[in-house]
Protein backbone atom coordinates (compact mmCIF):
# COMPACT_ATOMS: atom_id res chain seq x y z
CA UNK A 1 0.00 0.00 0.00
CA UNK A 2 1.50 3.64 -0.51
CA UNK A 3 0.12 6.31 1.57
CA UNK A 4 2.23 9.30 0.96
CA UNK A 5 -0.05 11.48 3.33
CA UNK A 6 1.61 9.21 5.96
CA UNK A 7 4.99 11.02 5.42
CA UNK A 8 3.91 13.99 7.88
CA UNK A 9 2.10 12.31 10.44
CA UNK A 10 2.59 13.21 14.01
CA UNK A 11 6.10 12.45 14.83
CA UNK A 12 7.42 11.88 18.30
CA UNK A 13 5.38 15.26 20.19
CA UNK A 14 6.69 16.51 23.84
CA UNK A 15 4.08 15.06 26.28
CA UNK A 16 2.62 18.30 26.66
CA UNK A 17 1.02 17.64 23.48
CA UNK A 18 0.38 14.46 23.22
CA UNK A 19 -2.51 13.91 20.79
CA UNK A 20 -4.15 10.91 22.39
CA UNK A 21 -4.49 12.46 25.87
CA UNK A 22 -7.81 13.97 27.02
CA UNK A 23 -8.38 17.44 26.02
CA UNK A 24 -7.94 19.51 29.36
CA UNK A 25 -10.14 22.41 30.17
CA UNK A 26 -8.23 25.39 28.37
CA UNK A 27 -5.53 23.18 26.90
CA UNK A 28 -5.04 22.34 23.38
CA UNK A 29 -7.07 19.93 21.51
CA UNK A 30 -6.13 16.69 20.81
CA UNK A 31 -7.93 13.95 19.14
CA UNK A 32 -10.30 13.19 22.39
CA UNK A 33 -12.37 16.30 23.19
CA UNK A 34 -13.22 14.70 26.78
CA UNK A 35 -11.62 15.25 29.88
CA UNK A 36 -10.68 11.93 30.32
CA UNK A 37 -11.82 8.91 28.96
CA UNK A 38 -11.95 4.51 29.81
CA UNK A 39 -11.29 3.49 26.20
CA UNK A 40 -11.52 5.07 22.74
CA UNK A 41 -11.26 4.27 19.42
CA UNK A 42 -11.04 6.36 16.58
CA UNK A 43 -10.41 6.45 12.80
CA UNK A 44 -6.97 7.25 12.40
CA UNK A 45 -5.76 10.83 10.90
CA UNK A 46 -3.07 9.82 8.57
CA UNK A 47 -5.03 6.63 7.51
CA UNK A 48 -3.92 3.86 4.80
CA UNK A 49 -6.83 2.62 4.01
CA UNK A 50 -9.97 4.91 4.07
CA UNK A 51 -13.83 3.94 3.88
CA UNK A 52 -14.24 6.54 0.88
CA UNK A 53 -10.97 6.43 -0.30
CA UNK A 54 -9.97 8.52 -3.55
CA UNK A 55 -10.35 7.18 -6.94
CA UNK A 56 -7.32 6.39 -8.65
CA UNK A 57 -6.00 8.80 -11.04
CA UNK A 58 -3.14 7.07 -12.59
CA UNK A 59 -3.80 4.92 -15.38
CA UNK A 60 -3.24 1.45 -15.71
CA UNK A 61 -0.49 0.05 -18.03
CA UNK A 62 -0.70 -3.17 -19.58
CA UNK A 63 1.95 -4.42 -16.89
CA UNK A 64 0.97 -2.40 -13.66
CA UNK A 65 -2.15 -2.04 -12.22
CA UNK A 66 -3.51 0.11 -9.27
CA UNK A 67 -6.47 -0.44 -6.64
CA UNK A 68 -8.50 1.63 -4.42
CA UNK A 69 -7.15 1.60 -0.58
CA UNK A 70 -10.67 1.20 0.55
CA UNK A 71 -10.74 -0.08 4.03
CA UNK A 72 -10.42 1.33 7.62
CA UNK A 73 -7.96 2.27 10.43
CA UNK A 74 -8.49 2.88 13.51
CA UNK A 75 -6.29 3.88 16.78
CA UNK A 76 -7.37 2.20 20.27
CA UNK A 77 -6.45 3.98 23.28
CA UNK A 78 -5.91 1.86 25.77
CA UNK A 79 -5.89 4.31 28.65
CA UNK A 80 -6.29 8.15 28.99
CA UNK A 81 -2.61 7.62 31.29
CA UNK A 82 -0.19 8.69 28.93
CA UNK A 83 2.86 7.64 31.41
CA UNK A 84 0.57 4.52 32.25
CA UNK A 85 2.27 1.18 32.26
CA UNK A 86 0.22 -1.46 30.47
CA UNK A 87 1.98 -4.13 33.01
CA UNK A 88 0.90 -2.49 36.02
CA UNK A 89 -2.61 -2.14 35.51
CA UNK A 90 -5.72 -4.18 37.01
CA UNK A 91 -6.69 -6.96 35.24
CA UNK A 92 -10.10 -5.51 34.50
CA UNK A 93 -8.56 -3.21 32.26
CA UNK A 94 -7.18 -5.72 29.97
CA UNK A 95 -10.65 -7.30 29.96
CA UNK A 96 -12.03 -3.60 28.74
CA UNK A 97 -9.83 -4.25 25.67
CA UNK A 98 -10.51 -7.70 24.97
CA UNK A 99 -14.35 -6.23 24.87
CA UNK A 100 -13.33 -3.35 23.14
CA UNK A 101 -11.20 -5.63 20.74
CA UNK A 102 -14.34 -7.89 20.21
CA UNK A 103 -16.85 -5.20 19.58
CA UNK A 104 -14.84 -3.61 16.88
CA UNK A 105 -13.78 -7.07 15.18
CA UNK A 106 -17.39 -7.66 14.88
CA UNK A 107 -18.53 -4.03 13.71
CA UNK A 108 -15.75 -3.90 11.21
CA UNK A 109 -15.89 -7.00 9.83
CA UNK A 110 -19.36 -6.84 9.08
CA UNK A 111 -19.08 -4.65 6.48
CA UNK A 112 -18.69 -6.16 3.14
CA UNK A 113 -16.09 -4.38 1.69
CA UNK A 114 -13.53 -5.95 4.75
CA UNK A 115 -12.17 -9.16 4.06
CA UNK A 116 -10.10 -9.10 7.35
CA UNK A 117 -9.78 -6.77 10.49
CA UNK A 118 -6.17 -6.84 11.69
CA UNK A 119 -5.80 -5.83 15.48
CA UNK A 120 -2.18 -4.87 16.33
CA UNK A 121 -0.01 -2.79 18.73
CA UNK A 122 3.37 -1.62 17.99
CA UNK A 123 4.99 -1.14 21.29
CA UNK A 124 8.59 1.33 21.90
CA UNK A 125 10.55 3.28 19.51
CA UNK A 126 12.62 0.24 18.76
CA UNK A 127 9.54 -0.42 16.67
CA UNK A 128 8.92 2.87 15.21
CA UNK A 129 6.61 4.16 17.57
CA UNK A 130 6.01 7.55 16.98
CA UNK A 131 3.25 8.26 20.02
CA UNK A 132 4.02 7.08 23.36
CA UNK A 133 0.55 6.91 24.73
CA UNK A 134 -0.85 3.48 25.41
CA UNK A 135 -2.56 2.42 22.29
CA UNK A 136 -3.07 0.10 19.86
CA UNK A 137 -4.22 -0.28 15.97
CA UNK A 138 -6.78 -1.87 13.93
CA UNK A 139 -6.33 -2.16 9.89
CA UNK A 140 -9.01 -3.46 8.49
CA UNK A 141 -8.21 -4.59 4.79
CA UNK A 142 -10.13 -5.25 1.99
CA UNK A 143 -8.16 -8.07 1.53
CA UNK A 144 -6.23 -10.85 3.48
CA UNK A 145 -2.67 -9.47 4.12
CA UNK A 146 -0.41 -11.54 2.63
CA UNK A 147 1.47 -13.61 5.72
CA UNK A 148 -1.88 -14.35 7.47
CA UNK A 149 -3.03 -15.77 3.88
CA UNK A 150 0.02 -17.81 3.68
CA UNK A 151 -0.40 -19.09 7.07
CA UNK A 152 -4.57 -19.53 6.54
CA UNK A 153 -3.55 -21.53 3.31
CA UNK A 154 -0.90 -23.71 5.05
CA UNK A 155 -3.64 -24.51 7.58
CA UNK A 156 -6.28 -25.33 5.22
CA UNK A 157 -4.31 -27.51 3.53
CA UNK A 158 -3.20 -29.49 6.64
CA UNK A 159 -7.39 -29.66 6.78
CA UNK A 160 -7.71 -31.11 4.13
CA UNK A 161 -4.99 -33.61 4.82
CA UNK A 162 -5.08 -34.27 8.26
CA UNK A 163 -8.85 -33.32 8.99
CA UNK A 164 -7.74 -31.38 11.75
CA UNK A 165 -6.40 -27.64 12.35
CA UNK A 166 -2.98 -27.20 12.33
CA UNK A 167 -2.75 -24.80 15.23
CA UNK A 168 -5.08 -27.19 17.16
CA UNK A 169 -2.68 -30.05 16.48
CA UNK A 170 0.70 -27.41 17.10
CA UNK A 171 -1.09 -27.06 20.71
CA UNK A 172 -1.13 -30.28 21.25
CA UNK A 173 2.53 -31.34 20.14
CA UNK A 174 3.82 -28.44 22.25
CA UNK A 175 1.95 -29.58 25.50
CA UNK A 176 3.08 -32.92 24.44
CA UNK A 177 6.60 -31.65 24.47
CA UNK A 178 6.22 -28.96 27.27
CA UNK A 179 9.43 -27.91 27.13
CA UNK A 180 8.47 -24.54 25.24
CA UNK A 181 5.22 -23.90 27.30
CA UNK A 182 5.35 -20.92 29.57
CA UNK A 183 2.56 -20.47 31.22
CA UNK A 184 -1.34 -21.55 30.59
CA UNK A 185 -4.88 -21.34 31.89
CA UNK A 186 -8.21 -22.95 31.53
CA UNK A 187 -8.74 -21.16 27.84
CA UNK A 188 -5.29 -20.02 26.60
CA UNK A 189 -1.73 -21.05 26.51
CA UNK A 190 1.44 -19.18 26.20
CA UNK A 191 4.90 -20.33 24.47
CA UNK A 192 7.93 -20.16 22.58
CA UNK A 193 7.03 -21.22 19.15
CA UNK A 194 8.89 -23.91 17.72
CA UNK A 195 10.74 -22.22 15.13
CA UNK A 196 10.66 -19.12 16.77
CA UNK A 197 11.92 -15.82 14.73
CA UNK A 198 13.38 -13.54 17.84
CA UNK A 199 14.48 -14.66 20.94
CA UNK A 200 11.39 -13.90 22.68
CA UNK A 201 8.48 -14.01 20.65
CA UNK A 202 5.87 -15.78 22.82
CA UNK A 203 2.31 -16.78 21.25
CA UNK A 204 -0.68 -17.29 23.17
CA UNK A 205 -3.25 -20.45 21.86
CA UNK A 206 -6.71 -20.52 22.52
CA UNK A 207 -6.94 -23.94 24.02
CA UNK A 208 -9.98 -25.20 22.31
CA UNK A 209 -10.67 -24.14 18.43
CA UNK A 210 -11.74 -20.44 18.68
CA UNK A 211 -11.14 -19.36 15.41
CA UNK A 212 -12.28 -15.41 15.88
CA UNK A 213 -13.14 -13.19 18.98
CA UNK A 214 -16.95 -14.11 17.89
CA UNK A 215 -16.65 -18.04 19.17
CA UNK A 216 -15.46 -16.41 22.73
CA UNK A 217 -17.51 -16.78 25.82
CA UNK A 218 -16.99 -14.28 28.48
CA UNK A 219 -14.83 -17.06 30.76
CA UNK A 220 -12.23 -16.46 27.72
CA UNK A 221 -12.35 -13.16 27.52
CA UNK A 222 -11.31 -13.13 31.48
CA UNK A 223 -8.70 -15.63 30.36
CA UNK A 224 -7.08 -14.13 27.84
CA UNK A 225 -7.02 -10.62 30.02
CA UNK A 226 -4.85 -12.74 32.29
CA UNK A 227 -2.67 -14.46 30.30
CA UNK A 228 -2.26 -11.29 28.00
CA UNK A 229 -1.14 -9.23 31.58
CA UNK A 230 0.92 -11.97 32.44
CA UNK A 231 2.90 -11.83 29.48
CA UNK A 232 3.30 -8.66 29.91
CA UNK A 233 4.53 -8.47 33.46
CA UNK A 234 6.59 -11.13 32.77
CA UNK A 235 8.37 -9.28 29.57
CA UNK A 236 9.01 -5.76 31.89
CA UNK A 237 10.54 -8.20 34.54
CA UNK A 238 13.42 -9.16 32.19
CA UNK A 239 15.39 -6.55 31.73
CA UNK A 240 13.94 -3.55 34.36
CA UNK A 241 12.35 -1.51 31.45
CA UNK A 242 9.25 -1.51 29.27
CA UNK A 243 9.69 -4.23 26.61
CA UNK A 244 8.94 -3.11 23.23
CA UNK A 245 6.95 -5.25 21.27
CA UNK A 246 5.07 -5.71 18.08
CA UNK A 247 1.85 -7.63 18.71
CA UNK A 248 -0.50 -9.61 16.18
CA UNK A 249 -3.72 -10.92 16.58
CA UNK A 250 -4.60 -13.60 14.26
CA UNK A 251 -7.91 -15.06 13.58
CA UNK A 252 -10.50 -16.00 10.86
CA UNK A 253 -11.10 -13.82 7.94
CA UNK A 254 -13.81 -11.83 8.05
CA UNK A 255 -14.95 -12.89 4.78
CA UNK A 256 -16.51 -16.11 6.21
CA UNK A 257 -14.46 -18.17 4.59
CA UNK A 258 -11.77 -20.83 6.69
CA UNK A 259 -13.62 -21.31 10.34
CA UNK A 260 -12.35 -24.68 10.73
CA UNK A 261 -8.80 -24.19 10.14
CA UNK A 262 -8.66 -20.44 11.43
CA UNK A 263 -7.48 -20.57 14.89
CA UNK A 264 -7.07 -17.68 17.27
CA UNK A 265 -3.91 -16.55 18.37
CA UNK A 266 -1.57 -13.27 19.54
CA UNK A 267 2.27 -13.36 17.73
CA UNK A 268 4.32 -11.21 20.32
CA UNK A 269 7.63 -10.05 18.03
CA UNK A 270 10.28 -8.25 21.03
CA UNK A 271 12.47 -6.63 19.00
CA UNK A 272 15.15 -7.24 21.85
CA UNK A 273 17.73 -10.33 22.09
CA UNK A 274 19.61 -9.06 25.21
CA UNK A 275 19.18 -6.24 27.80
CA UNK A 276 20.96 -4.13 25.19
CA UNK A 277 20.86 -5.50 21.78
CA UNK A 278 18.27 -5.78 19.10
CA UNK A 279 17.69 -8.01 16.68
CA UNK A 280 18.26 -6.29 13.30
CA UNK A 281 16.22 -7.66 10.30
CA UNK A 282 18.81 -7.96 7.36
CA UNK A 283 20.08 -10.34 4.67
CA UNK A 284 18.81 -13.44 5.52
CA UNK A 285 15.66 -12.34 6.85
CA UNK A 286 14.58 -9.41 4.38
CA UNK A 287 16.43 -10.92 1.63
CA UNK A 288 15.39 -14.14 1.82
CA UNK A 289 12.91 -14.83 4.24
CA UNK A 290 14.92 -16.70 6.79
CA UNK A 291 14.87 -15.68 9.90
CA UNK A 292 18.19 -16.33 12.17
CA UNK A 293 17.36 -16.67 15.94
CA UNK A 294 20.37 -16.82 18.08
CA UNK A 295 19.00 -18.69 21.11
CA UNK A 296 17.42 -21.71 21.44
CA UNK A 297 13.49 -21.56 21.88
CA UNK A 298 13.22 -24.21 25.18
CA UNK A 299 16.21 -21.96 27.18
CA UNK A 300 14.11 -18.88 26.46
CA UNK A 301 10.54 -20.34 27.26
CA UNK A 302 12.22 -21.55 30.76
CA UNK A 303 14.09 -17.90 31.12
CA UNK A 304 10.10 -16.41 30.90
CA UNK A 305 9.07 -19.42 33.21
CA UNK A 306 10.98 -18.39 36.26
CA UNK A 307 10.44 -14.56 35.91
CA UNK A 308 7.88 -13.58 37.67
CA UNK A 309 5.07 -13.60 38.34
CA UNK A 310 5.00 -17.73 39.06
CA UNK A 311 1.24 -17.92 37.68
CA UNK A 312 -1.17 -16.79 36.20
CA UNK A 313 -2.47 -12.76 37.55
CA UNK A 314 -5.77 -12.66 38.67
CA UNK A 315 -5.54 -9.12 40.00
CA UNK B 1 -18.88 -6.55 33.35
CA UNK B 2 -21.21 -4.55 30.65
CA UNK B 3 -19.97 -2.29 27.35
CA UNK B 4 -21.29 0.78 26.25
CA UNK B 5 -20.61 3.04 23.64
CA UNK B 6 -20.66 6.29 22.55
CA UNK B 7 -20.09 7.85 18.98
CA UNK B 8 -19.38 11.25 17.78
CA UNK B 9 -18.50 12.57 14.65
CA UNK B 10 -15.56 14.44 14.78
CA UNK B 11 -15.04 18.31 13.31
CA UNK B 12 -13.53 16.35 10.13
CA UNK B 13 -15.78 13.85 9.59
CA UNK B 14 -13.50 10.97 11.09
CA UNK B 15 -15.89 8.81 14.38
CA UNK B 16 -14.56 8.59 17.55
CA UNK B 17 -16.18 5.95 20.03
CA UNK B 18 -16.20 6.38 23.72
CA UNK B 19 -16.25 2.96 25.39
CA UNK B 20 -17.56 2.89 29.14
CA UNK B 21 -17.97 -0.24 31.47
CA UNK B 22 -20.38 -1.54 33.89
CA UNK B 23 -18.81 -3.12 36.45
CA UNK B 24 -20.29 -4.86 39.16
CA UNK B 25 -17.69 -6.43 40.92
CA UNK B 26 -15.60 -2.87 40.82
CA UNK B 27 -12.70 -4.88 40.37
CA UNK B 28 -10.50 -1.47 39.01
CA UNK B 29 -9.09 -0.07 41.70
CA UNK B 30 -8.05 2.94 39.00
CA UNK B 31 -11.20 4.38 40.94
CA UNK B 32 -12.79 6.87 38.84
CA UNK B 33 -16.08 6.89 36.53
CA UNK B 34 -15.48 8.95 33.40
CA UNK B 35 -18.75 8.67 31.93
CA UNK B 36 -19.49 11.86 34.12
CA UNK B 37 -16.25 13.66 32.61
CA UNK B 38 -17.28 12.66 29.02
CA UNK B 39 -20.92 14.66 29.42
CA UNK B 40 -19.05 17.48 30.99
CA UNK B 41 -18.03 18.30 26.95
CA UNK B 42 -21.73 18.06 25.46
CA UNK B 43 -20.35 20.60 22.90
CA UNK B 44 -18.14 18.31 21.48
CA UNK B 45 -20.62 15.50 21.16
CA UNK B 46 -22.47 14.97 17.81
CA UNK B 47 -26.82 14.91 18.33
CA UNK B 48 -26.98 11.80 16.88
CA UNK B 49 -23.85 10.07 19.04
CA UNK B 50 -26.18 6.67 21.40
CA UNK B 51 -24.99 4.21 23.24
CA UNK B 52 -25.76 0.71 21.99
CA UNK B 53 -27.82 0.97 19.07
CA UNK B 54 -24.83 2.14 16.51
CA UNK B 55 -24.94 3.01 13.11
CA UNK B 56 -22.18 4.30 10.62
CA UNK B 57 -21.14 7.67 10.12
Amino acid sequence: MIATHRQNRTYKPPKDYCPLCPTKKGGLSTEVPAEDYDIVVFENKFPSLQQDSPEVTEKDSKFFKHGKAQGICEVVLFTSDHDGIMSEKPLSRYIKLVKVWRDRYRELGDKDYIDYVFIFENKGEEVGVTLHHPHGQIYAYPFIPPVIEQELNSSKEYFKKEGECLFCKTLKEEKEDGRRIIISNDSFTALVPFSASYTYEVHIYANKHLSSFNDFSEKEEIDLAAIFKTILMKFDSLFGFVFPYIMAIHQQATNGTGKEYSHFHIEFYPPYRTKDKLKYLAGSEIGAGTFINNCLPEEKAQELRDIPPEGIVCY
Amino acid sequence: MQIQKKRIKKEDGRYLIYYTFIDETKEEKEGRDVRTKMESHPEAMDNDSHSSTEQDL
